[in-house]
C-alpha cells in the first residue's frame, strides 16, 4: 500500500511540473584520429517521398498525414512535390519508374519538408512544454535559452541524432549546435531559444545522413 | 526439353540462320559470341544485344568498326550468315588485345568482366577494399548493423528507431542478427508499404501495366473507362507474394480480388470486369486492360507481344535485345513493309512472336469485347491487307514453335529470361541500381536460385538478395 501512495505521490508531482523531463545527457561519441574508412560502394539512395514523410512524422512525432501540407491541405510529399522527391505518377503523367537520380528541386523540397516538421515540432513543444517531445525540460529565460551550455541543451541535441541518425552525436556536433545557439542569440532575433530549436532540428533533419541511406 | 535454355535455344537458332542464310542483319552473332566467351557475363542466362557491336544495324559501334576490318578478310560482302558465323570467332580472337573505346581496358577484359567494349564509360570497376576504420560502417564486409537498417527502410518504408538498432546490435551472436533480419523481411511483406495499393509491388509493376487514368474503369475510374488495370495490379502482386509462384503473372487461367485493411490477394475464378474465357487466359498477358491498352484497334499486335517481351522478359526489342530470327520471317501478313531490309532484323523475331496475340480482341464495340475471338482478323480486318487472313496463330518464341499464346506463356516463364528479369526487378528495387559487372557473380547466383531452389518464389528471392553483399556492404 505505502508502494502505491509513493507512485501516486511521484506522479502527481510530475504533473505538477510544466515542463516535461529534458533528455538525458547523451553519451557522445569521438572522431577517430585518423580519416574514416571509405566505402568501395558507395551505394547511397535517397530516401524518395514515402520514406523521408514517414521517418520525420516517426522522428518528430508527428502525424504522418500532416508533416507537410501545402496550404495547409496538399501533402507536400505525397501529391504536391511527390515527383521532386524522386516518387512515381503513373496514372496521370505516365511517369512509371523513378528517376536514377535526384532532380534540381530535390533538396529545395526536403528542407521544406524538414522546415516545416520541425516548427510544428518547435511550436507544439514550445506552447505545451508539460507534453514536449523532442526539446523538453529546456529552461527558458524569457525568449532565451536559460543555459546555453547546459545538459539539457545537449540531451536535445543527443535525443535528436538518436532519433534521425541513429545513434548519438559525435563531440563536434555537439560543440557545433552549441555554438549555433550561441550565434543566434548574438544576432538579436526576437525568440532566439525558437530560432535555434528549428535550426537545429532543421540542419539534423535535412543532413545527407538523415535524408540518404 | 525440360532444361531448356536461352543458350540451346540460340544454338539451334544460329544454326537454323545458318542454312536459311537470308537475314540482312547478324542475328547470330549473338550466339556465336556466347559460344566462344560462355563465361562472359554477357553470355549467362542471356545473349549480347546487337547494340554490342552497332549503333543501330548495319551501322556499327567502335568495337564493331574494329571488329569488321578482321572478318572474313577478302570475301565479298554481304556475308552469308553461314560465313558470317564462320568468320566471327577468329575476328574477335584478332581484336582481343585491343581497346575499341580508349578506355583503358583492352577488349577481351571487358567481354570477360562484362562491360562494354564500344561504351568508355563502361570498364570495370573495383569493390577492393581500400582499408582503415570506420566506427559507423564495416566498409570492407557485409554489415548486419547496415543491411537491418536498410532491410527496414527498403521493405518496412521506415526506419527503425535508436533502441531498434541498440537491440539488434546487443543481440548474441550474427546468426542471431541475421535470423532476425529474416524475420523482419518477412513481417515487412505483410505491409502495406510493400503489399498495399501504390505500394512497393505495385511500383514493380507500373512499368509493366502501363497504366492510364483517364481510361480506368472501376475504382478511381477516369473520363473514358475502359478497363479497369486495378485487376493486372492485383494479380501481379498476388504472384509475388507470400507463397505463390511469380510465374502465373503470365500463366495465371485466374483472377484476384483485392481486399482491404489489411491488404489482401485472393484468387477467385471470374471478374466481371474481366471477359477472356477460361481456357485462353494468360494471365496479365489477357487482361481486358492489356488487351484494350496494348492492342487496341490493332490487327496485327506487334505492340503487345514486344511490351509483354520487354516487360516481363526483359528484352526490348526496339534495343536490339532478344532477337531470335525466325527463317522465312517476317512474312509480313498486313503489308506493312516489315520486309524491308531496316525492318526485317527486328521482325523476324517480333512477327513470330505477335501471331499468337491474332484473336485476342481490344477495343471494338461493345459486342466485341476485350475476349479471344476465333476468327478475329476474318471478322473484323478481312480487307486490311491481301493476306492478313493467312495470319497463322502459331508463333515462335526463343526459337521455340508454339501454337498459341497460352503455349508461348509458358515458354516465356520458363526461360532463364523470365528469372533474370524478376531478379532484375527486385534487385534494382533493393539494391538500388541494376547489376554492376562487379555484382554480375552474386546476381547470377541469385536468379538461378530463384528459378531452381526457390521456384520462383518472390519472397524467398527477397531474402537471397538482402544476403548478397551488394546488398549488405556499405
Amino acid at each position: 500500500m505505502r508502494l502505491n501512495k509513493l507512485l501516486m505521490c511521484a506522479a502527481l508531482c510530475v504533473a505538477c511540473t510544466d515542463s516535461a523531463q529534458a533528455p538525458p545527457d547523451p553519451d557522445v561519441l569521438e572522431l577517430p584520429a585518423t580519416p574514416v574508412a571509405k566505402s568501395a560502394r558507395g551505394n547511397i539512395r535517397f530516401k524518395g517521398p514515402e520514406r523521408l514523410n514517414t521517418d520525420f512524422a516517426t522522428a518528430l512525432e508527428l502525424r504522418p498525414e500532416s508533416v507537410c501540407l501545402e496550404l495547409g491541405l496538399y501533402p507536400c510529399t505525397a501529391a504536391v512535390h511527390n515527383v521532386a522527391l524522386g516518387g512515381v505518377d503513373p496514372y496521370g503523367a505516365g511517369l512509371y519508374e523513378s528517376p536514377n537520380a535526384t532532380a534540381t528541386t530535390t533538396p529545395i523540397v526536403a528542407e521544406r519538408v524538414a522546415w516545416t516538421a520541425c516548427t510544428q515540432r518547435v511550436s507544439a513543444d514550445l506552447d505545451n512544454p508539460s507534453a514536449a517531445v523532442i526539446f523538453r525540460g529546456v529552461p527558458l529565460s524569457g525568449k532565451k535559452l536559460g543555459n546555453v551550455d547546459g545538459p539539457e541543451v545537449r540531451g536535445v541535441i543527443g535525443l535528436l541524432t538518436q532519433r534521425v541518425y541513429l545513434r548519438n552525436p559525435y563531440r563536434n556536433e555537439l560543440e557545433r549546435y552549441v555554438r549555433l545557439a550561441k550565434d543566434i542569440e548574438a544576432t538579436a532575433t526576437a525568440e532566439p531559444a525558437r530560432a535555434w530549436m528549428q535550426a537545429v532540428c532543421f540542419a539534423i533533419l535535412s543532413s545527407a545522413e538523415s535524408v540518404f541511406y | 526439353m525440360k532444361t531448356y535454355t536461352l543458350q540451346w535455344t540460340l544454338l539451334t537458332t544460329v544454326l537454323g540462320l545458318g542454312l536459311a542464310g537470308q537475314a540482312q542483319a547478324k542475328p547470330p552473332a549473338g550466339g556465336v559470341f556466347c559460344q566462344k566467351y560462355p563465361t562472359s557475363p554477357e553470355c549467362v542466362g542471356k545473349q549480347p544485344s546487337c547494340t554490342y557491336c552497332h549503333i543501330a544495324p548495319p551501322q556499327r559501334n567502335v568495337f564493331g568498326t574494329m571488329l569488321e576490318k578482321s572478318l572474313a578478310l577478302g570475301m565479298p560482302r554481304p556475308l552469308s550468315d553461314a560465313d558470317f558465323s564462320t568468320a566471327l570467332p577468329s575476328a574477335l580472337t584478332a581484336v582481343e588485345a585491343q581497346d575499341a573505346d580508349g578506355d583503358g581496358v583492352s577488349n577481351l577484359e571487358e567481354i570477360q568482366r562484362g562491360t562494354q567494349p564500344a561504351d568508355p564509360s563502361s570498364k570495370p570497376g573495383s569493390n577492393a577494399c581500400q582499408g582503415g576504420d570506420n566506427p559507423q560502417y564495416s566498409v570492407c564486409r557485409y554489415d548486419l548493423r547496415h543491411a537491418y537498417k536498410k532491410v527496414l527502410r527498403d521493405l518496412c518504408g521506415v526506419s527503425p528507431s535508436f533502441a531498434d538498432v541498440n537491440a539488434f546490435v546487443s543481440k548474441a551472436s550474427d546468426d542471431e542478427r541475421r535470423a532476425f533480419i529474416d524475420t523482419e523481411i518477412d513481417r515487412c511483406a505483410q505491409t502495406e508499404f510493400w503489399r498495399g495499393k501504390n505500394g512497393q509491388l505495385w511500383k514493380v509493376a507500373h512499368p509493366k501495366i502501363r497504366p492510364v487514368g483517364s481510361l480506368k474503369d472501376g475504382e478511381d475510374k477516369g473520363g473514358v473507362p475502359l478497363a479497369d488495370y486495378y485487376d493486372d495490379y492485383n494479380l501481379f502482386a498476388y504472384t509475388q507474394t507470400d507463397d505463390h509462384d511469380a510465374r502465373e503473372v503470365l500463366t495465371a487461367d485466374f483472377f484476384v480480388r483485392r481486399d482491404v485493411n489489411p491488404t489482401r490477394y485472393s484468387k477467385v475464378a471470374s471478374l466481371t470486369s474481366q471477359k477472356v474465357d477460361q481456357a485462353h487466359r494468360a494471365g496479365n498477358m489477357t487482361t481486358a486492360w492489356s488487351l484494350t491498352d496494348f492492342i487496341m484497334f490493332t490487327a496485327i499486335p506487334r505492340n503487345a507481344a514486344s511490351q509483354m517481351y520487354r516487360a516481363y522478359l526483359g528484352l526490348d526489342i526496339a534495343k536490339q535485345e532478344g532477337l531470335y530470327s525466325v527463317a522465312n520471317e517476317p512474312q509480313d501478313y498486313d503489308a506493312k513493309g516489315v520486309t524491308a531490309k531496316e525492318c526485317a532484323a527486328c521482325h523476324a523475331t517480333l512477327d513470330p512472336l505477335t501471331y499468337p496475340f491474332r484473336n485476342y480482341n481490344g477495343i471494338a464495340s461493345s459486342k466485341y469485347e476485350t475476349q479471344y475471338i476465333p476468327n478475329r482478323l476474318e471478322m473484323f480486318f478481312p480487307t486490311a491487307a491481301p493476306r492478313i487472313t493467312q495470319t497463322p496463330e502459331k508463333g515462335v518464341i526463343f526459337g521455340k514453335p508454339v501454337n498459341n499464346l497460352r503455349e508461348w506463356a509458358q515458354v516465356a516463364v520458363d526461360s532463364d529470361a523470365f528469372a533474370i528479369s524478376a531478379t532484375k526487378d527486385y534487385w534494382k528495387l533493393l539494391v538500388g541500381h541494376a547489376p554492376t559487372p562487379e555484382e554480375n557473380a552474386e546476381f547470377v547466383a541469385t536468379w538461378q536460385r530463384f528459378k531452381s531452389t526457390h521456384q520462383f518464389r518472390v519472397q524467398k528471392l527477397l531474402h537471397d538478395i538482402v544476403k548478397t553483399e551488394a546488398y549488405g556492404a556499405p
